[in-house]
């Protein structure tokens, strides 16, 4: 499945059986999101914060230890459900 | 995950890639196990990592109300009473921690594609130390 299909299907699954009302709140907190939140995100040239964190057998991963390896990439996202 | 997908293009680029959300590690094993996941994903308690990337917000009370109705309650999901997420979001970080490619979107259903990702780190490629 592409991301795009994948997506489409979250969204669906979030979505599917909601009220017009459960919809519109939804998209009325991604709207305010996209108009007040979106300024002091770290942009390119900024110096990433370095972090440790537990993965999923509660080991802590070092970002600065993988990042001196190679290029890092970190992508952040809300949840599985 | 798509992303799963050009894990070998990461290699071969000699990049690594971490996914973090709020989530309970235990979320993430049955993730791993599910879709067969070779990546960490890692848990960021109350998002206090994604706050260092200007990514963490509060959920509004209409909207954490009706997720409780789901019923969808991450308080006991991420383990943590903040009520709050990342921006959805994906950054390519240097070797010295520099910053070199970001996306974000608000919208989690646009997330960035993982093709633009991989031709991000190319272009960083000639600029590595063999």
């Amino acid at each position: 499945m592409s991301l795009k299909a994948e997506l489409k299907a979250l969204q669906t699954r979030l979505e599917a059986g909601r009220s017009p009302e459960a919809l519109a709140i939804m998209h009325r907190a991604v709207d305010d999101l996209r108009k007040s939140g979106v300024t002091r995100i770290l942009r390119v040239g900024d110096q990433a914060p370095d972090f440790r964190l537990p993965n999923a057998n509660e080991e802590l991963i070092d970002s600065r230890a993988l990042r001196e390896r190679g290029p890092l990439v970190v992508t952040f996202y809300r949840g599985r459900w | 995950m798509a992303l799963q997908a050009i894990q070998p293009d990461l290699a071969a680029l000699g990049a690594s890639l971490v996914a973090i959300s709020p989530q309970l590690p235990e979320h993430n094993r049955e993730l791993i196990r599910t879709r067969h996941l070779t990546f960490e994903i890692l848990t960021d308690r109350g998002n206090e990592v994604a706050s260092r990337f200007g990514l963490r917000f509060a959920l509004p009370d209409d909207l954490r109300r009706l997720y409780l109705t789901f019923p969808l309650d991450l308080e006991k999901f991420n383990g943590d009473a903040s009520w709050t997420l990342p921006i959805p979001a994906r950054f390519v970080i240097d070797q010295q921690g520099v910053i070199r490619h970001a996306e974000s979107d608000p919208d989690y259903t646009t997330r960035p594609e993982p093709e633009d990702t991989l031709a991000a780190l190319r272009a960083l490629a000639p600029a590595r130390t063999a």
